[in-house]
């Protein structure tokens, strides 16, 4: 119980409010909670029951040539250099240049190579940043030049790239504007009217249509949808985030119909004992109505996600961004826990990517006095992901390669 | 842990009391805070809108209201957040969650840790944060200006009862917490799901670290329920819903012991009113 550092500027630092309406935990749960007994009721009620989902509906799809774990299932390279970001500042042809080590590390080919054996010029490919946190913790410009050069030197149009996330909003605050990135698409999935959520506000037009509808809905591809028998709640702020709020959670459009191939570009991050990086970022990205599954399904939903073919077909490479990282008071950004972490992380196994970047960011808990409950529930979801095929996460079959 | 009524919020207060103060002790400030923007209000009903994701600790610890304040230092902005919890013990259980190792901020009356990006503030039954957007340092002085006005009239706690339950012996300094259900109990140890342990939003615990001979820690966590029969039902719902990754190893009427994922050792006893559960235990007791 040493020095637990404190933690929770959930509440600011480059945050405004409606980064913490989008982000949250428990959103569901929440919104009931009110007093003690209510909260007492509340916690006699959960059920450590699994819920029920379609899981099971979509894995008999046969596997294709790119389905997850990709060539190199459990390989996970690490590349350092502490000229990569000094005091927060990236210096962009350092950071180039580690990416290009960094594949060559992977994937044992040159980087015309490495495209050849992930891609192929008539793809469309979506790169799936985290813009939460925009400009303190997201991720950083710089890298995905350096992607975006890599594919356009090697055939792919700008025109085939799309720079995404799931709120519009965000990937603007983040940077990840047309200005910036001519020619490349930039698309959040939804969006979501943060003046509409304040207390006393009335105007709704801005999230909701002339029949009451979400304007985003059409966005979501009512064909494809993980269904999970979890209710979610009925109010106006919950649609507003989230969508739909049936037991529905559909995928964005723009995964299931456009995009061929996903570059998975997360940050280097904790949420509470565990961590937001791979598959926490597709699988709480990819999908709306999300705000119902963190308390029943919590990391789990990571891993059903990747299992469903859209998902698991498509998504070929993972480059995480821990040039600046977060140990505590994640997955919002809390600028007294980032640190200077300049590493690159690269694996075609999110999974395996995942269990070495949990294991390293427990370390730097434990380092700077941070609790740390280690419980097997934290990384259970990984050893799931195997099970299903998706990855390696027995640590002892791991190859974990420095550069 | 009763405490005498503490003064209601308003920015009004806070700024009358901050212009009685005079300048700021540091000459670095060169602005004094002024008020920015209306006051808000939190309830518990619509506190999941301020902090989603951090509102459950506070509902779970006791919460009346939070206000927040902005304020402006030439060009820069800085806010207040008071919390009004239910008891000094609730603000004590919330600060003792978010403080960590303590760093003492100069010049302000009320416990404290901080740093240039932000002040954690107890008295009473108020937990206070006060944020700097920008991290500088040279506004120091005035966050610390804006606690020491915000504390103002706010009485003292005396020392928590509870604490009485945990030995002195051992203890390692600093490691105290207090939990009132499994959200403040998550980074600590996973007993089971939900509420295991049946505290219901009602009863505190508390615990400490204490080093063995070889120098190692382990955890004893305390928890004085209402009465025996409450203790004794905490006690069988625990053992019936023990976590699945706890193997029992011992047990009888009223003590149980398991050994756990890290193949560290664990032993709960009842003793009356009493709950009394050690962990991270090398070895059997």
């Amino acid at each position: 119980m040493n020095g637990r550092g404190y933690e929770s500027m959930h509440e600011r630092f480059r945050v405004n409010r409606r980064d913490f309406l989008k982000v949250g935990t428990a959103v569901g749960a929440g919104i009931l909670l009110g007093t003690p007994d209510a909260w007492a009721q509340e916690q006699e009620s959960k059920s450590p029951a699994k819920p029920a989902t379609n899981l099971k509906d979509h894995l008999d799809v046969p596997r294709t040539a790119h389905s997850l774990p990709g060539p190199f299932p459990g390989r996970v390279v690490e590349i350092h250099d502490p000229r990569s970001v000094v005091e927060g500042q990236p210096d962009g042809a350092v950071i180039g240049t580690m990416f290009g080590q960094g594949l060559q590390a992977l994937t044992g080919r040159e980087p015309t190579e490495s495209f050849q054996l992930l891609f192929t010029p008539d793809d469309v490919v979506g790169i799936k940043v985290n813009p939460v946190g925009g400009g303190l913790i997201s991720t950083r410009l710089e890298l995905v030049d350096a992607i975006v050069t890599w594919l356009t030197a090697n055939g792919l149009p700008r025109r085939k790239i799309v720079i995404w996330d799931r709120f519009d909003y965000m990937l603007q605050d983040a940077g990840f504007t047309t200005e910036r990135y001519p020619e490349i698409g930039i698309a959040g999935l939804q969006t979501m009217d943060e003046a509409a959520m304040e207390e006393g506000a009335t105007d709704d037009s801005r999230w909701l249509d002339a029949r009451g509808k979400h304007v985003s809905e059409g966005r979501f591809d009512r064909e494809m949808s993980y269904w999970v028998d979890v209710e979610a709640p009925q109010d106006r702020n919950y649609l507003n985030q989230h969508v739909f709020n049936g037991k529905d959670s559909y995928f964005g459009k723009l995964i299931t119909r456009r995009l061929t191939k996903i570059i998975n570009m997360p940050v280097f991050k904790n949420t509470g004992n565990g961590i937001s990086i791979a598959t926490k970022n597709l699988g709480y990205g990819a999908i709306c109505n999300t705000g119902r599954l963190h308390q029943r399904l919590g990391f789990e939903v990571n891993t059903e996600v990747s299992a469903f073919p859209c998902i698991r077909d498509k998504w070929v490479l993972t480059v995480v961004d821990g040039l600046v990282a977060q140990y505590e008071g994640g997955p919002m950004p809390n600028a007294q826990f980032t640190y200077d972490w300049q590493r690159l992380y690269l694996a075609t196994d999110p999974f395996a990517l995942d269990m070495v970047c949990q294991q390293q960011i427990v370390a730097k808990r434990k380092a700077m006095g941070i609790d740390v409950n280690e419980h097997p529930r934290y990384t259970d979801y990984l050893h799931y992901g195997e099970k299903l095929g998706l990855g390696i996460a027995d640590a002892g079959r791991i190859e974990h390669v420095t550069v | 842990m009763r405490a005498p009524p503490s003064p209601p919020i308003t920015g009004l207060l806070i700024t009358a009391l901050l212009a009685t103060a005079g300048p700021p002790a540091h000459a670095a400030a060169a602005h004094h805070p002024e008020a920015a923007g209306p006051l808000l209000r939190f309830s518990a009903e619509n506190l999941y809108g301020r902090i989603d994701g951090g509102a459950e600790l506070f509902l779970e610890f006791g919460f009346r209201e939070l206000v927040i304040q902005e304020y402006r230092s030439g060009a820069v902005k800085l806010e207040l957040e008071t919390y009004v919890m239910e008891s000094p013990l609730a603000a004590l259980g919330i600060y003792l969650a978010k403080c960590g190792h303590e760093t003492p901020v100069d010049g302000l009356a009320a416990r404290n840790t901080g740093s240039r990006y932000q002040i954690l503030a107890l008295k009473g039954d108020r937990y206070l944060q006060v944020n700097n957007f920008a991290g500088d340092a040279a506004l120091l002085p005035d966050m610390t200006a804006l606690l020491n006005a915000a504390v103002a009239g706010v009485p003292e706690a005396r020392e928590p009862d509870i604490w009485r339950l945990l030995p002195a012996a051992d203890q390692v300094a600093g490691s105290r917490r207090l939990f009132r259900g499994p959200y403040a109990l998550e980074p600590v140890y996973t007993f089971g799901e939900g509420d295991v342990l049946q505290l219901g939003g009602r009863i505190f615990g508390a615990l400490a670290d204490y080093r063995d001979g070889s120098g190692r820690s382990w955890t004893r966590l305390v928890i004085p329920y209402a009465d025996a029969e409450s203790a004794r039902s905490a006690f069988r719902h625990l053992r019936e819903h023990l976590d699945s990754y706890l193997q029992v190893v011992r047990e009888g009427p009223d003590l149980l012991a398991f050994r756990d994922y890290r193949s560290e050792y664990g032993q709960v006893v009842r003793e009356d009113s009493l709950l009394q559960l050690d962990i991270h235990l090398q070895a059997l007791p």
